[in-house]
């Protein structure tokens, strides 16, 4: 062979090399936000831990973020709010004044929502309006179908989880406090499997930025995004393999009641939603992935409601062996209830994968 | 260029490559729960982590023997320089275009940053190509040709 043919031979061959792995380069990164088999993506440094603050108390929920402000309320004093800082330094504690008090109180539970706030109760029911200002609130629904879950998505219209009544089965809806007779159901967006209760148990959101209501099932790999009046948008799949809701039940003797006859497999544990983004803490390990963050961790997958895509995955590490409860994310700022603390992470638009590294080091 | 200096030259690119490529596959082999990590945690290849596993430290073994047994060592040759071709696309890529830089390679390449990888890689480059362009002994796979020469 002379050197004319060999070179031709190793520059031809570096080129179609090179594009090949250029062409594997798109094709992964196609499969890994739209059609990924459950591989996550951990990108490094992109949620850091920033300031963390003892409660005392592991009794505490979060109420909502307003005003620069982090709102907590407790199971065990239901009418006390905890006001903090974004730094989660100065603490203020209010106390809610209801105007009506013979209601059947039991555990009422507050939201927070831009200069208002509410204290519902579901299997009441009832929901009461206020004003931050002076936080006394008054009596705006009493009478309705139960429900479960509720969402402020303005200060008049809620975001609501109803139960049918006497099936008990879960229903999507919204709630008008100022015009009753504007309750309106969406039927079709909760999709039962077997029995419209367990297998459709999931958690509420309401994402400002976009105007959207999303509801995240609990034991299937699914999430449903409408408009707030109730139109669906689309369902969204998270990256894990579990479609159909697995939970065994068995009817107990001589009661009505039914019960696990096995630990259903918890995929979605907890999840929240702010900007493009949906942050959803998942159960369930993936291919090729270090099982020992699983056990000092809490990991969040990041999902973009735009265009239903996985962007990446990042852990939230658990305080004193106790794992994450709940979260909260706000602009760029995740809080979490760890315990008896609360964290809050400063998270970098870089979760969202769609620039390129090179270009935030060559900005920075 | 004197015959036996260019054999020798030929011989040293050859081992320096048989070491490379057998180090490793083995330090590969050792930790394959951990290298099957990594390459899930790969921007470009977590998609296919599950036969690209298996197929790398093959591929640099059968590369090795090949570069080893004198009749096949062209093909070798041609074949490592190929393989470097493709990783350094793949670094350059990592440092370019992914969104994802991931951690690191195993073994003693642990402790280089991506841009040393990337200079070492070039280095492997040119030196395959050295060697192609200096092998005056005819290859396997023009032996026909040899004989009626």
């Amino acid at each position: 062979m002379s050197y004319k043919v060999k070179l031709f031979l190793l520059l031809t061959s570096a080129l179609i090399g090179v594009g090949i792995v250029f062409y594997l380069f798109h094709l992964s990164e196609e499969i890994t936000h739209y059609q990924n088999k459950f591989i996550r993506r951990y990108p490094q440094h992109v949620a850091q831990e920033i300031y963390q603050a003892d409660l005392v108390y592991n009794s505490f929920y979060f109420a909502g973020v307003a005003n620069g402000k982090i709102y907590l309320g407790n199971y065990t004093a239901p009418l006390q709010i905890l006001a903090l800082d974004s730094t989660l330094q100065k603490r203020t504690t209010h106390k809610i004044t209801l105007t009506e008090k013979d209601l059947p109180f039991a555990s009422p539970q507050i939201r927070v929502q831009g200069k208002h706030f509410f204290v519902f109760e579901g299997i009441a029911p009832y929901v009461f309006k206020g004003n931050i200002r002076d936080w006394k609130a008054s009596l705006k629904i009493n009478s309705g179908y139960y429900f479960s879950q509720l969402k402020p998505m303005d200060s008049v219209t809620m975001a609501v989880r109803y139960l049918t009544p006497k099936s008990g089965e879960s229903l999507l809806g919204t709630l008008n406090l100022s015009d009753i007779s504007k309750v309106a159901y969406g039927d079709h967006l909760l999709q039962k499997q077997f029995d419209g209760i367990f297998d459709t148990d999931g958690s509420l959101h309401f994402n400002k930025e976009l105007n959207r209501i999303v509801y995240v099932y609990r034991y299937r790999n699914e999430y449903i995004v409408s408009d707030p009046f109730l139109q669906l948008a689309y369902r969204g799949n998270t990256i894990d393999t579990v479609s159909t809701a697995q939970v065994n039940l068995v009817q107990k003797k001589n009661s009505t009641l039914k019960t696990f006859a096995e630990p259903p497999l918890v995929v979605n544990k907890t999840s929240a939603t702010a900007g493009n983004l949906l942050y959803i803490n998942s159960a369930l390990p993936g291919l090729y992935e270090d099982e020992n963050i699983w056990k000092i961790a809490s990991i969040i997958d990041v999902y973009d409601l735009t265009d239903a895509s996985y962007r990446s995955s990042f852990p939230v590490y658990d305080i004193n062996n106790k794992k994450m409860k709940s979260m909260l994310v706000s602009g760029h700022f995740l809080y979490a209830l760890i315990g008896n603390n609360i964290v809050c992470y400063e998270l970098i638009e870089h979760l969202s994968q769609n620039k390129a590294a090179s270009s935030y080091t060559k900005t920075n | 260029m004197k015959f036996s200096l260019r054999k020798n030259i030929i011989s040293i690119i050859c081992y320096l490559y048989v070491f490379m490529l057998v180090y490793a596959a083995t330090s590969k082999l050792l930790d394959f729960e951990n290298f099957k990590i990594q390459l899930g945690q790969s921007p470009l290849l977590s998609s296919f982590a599950d036969w690209i596993t298996i197929l790398v430290p093959v591929t640099e073994y059968i590369i090795a023997s090949l570069l080893l047994i004198p009749k096949f060592r062209f093909i070798g040759l041609f074949t490592s320089y190929l393989l470097m071709v493709l990783f350094t696309a793949y670094i350059y890529i990592i440092l370019n275009y992914s969104a994802f830089v991931p951690c690191s390679c195993g073994g003693i390449l642990e402790k280089m940053t991506w841009n040393q990888h990337l200079v070492f890689n070039i280095i492997f480059i040119f030196l395959a190509a050295f060697a192609i362009l200096l092998t005056t002994e005819h290859p396997l796979l023009f032996k026909r040709k040899t004989v009626k020469l």
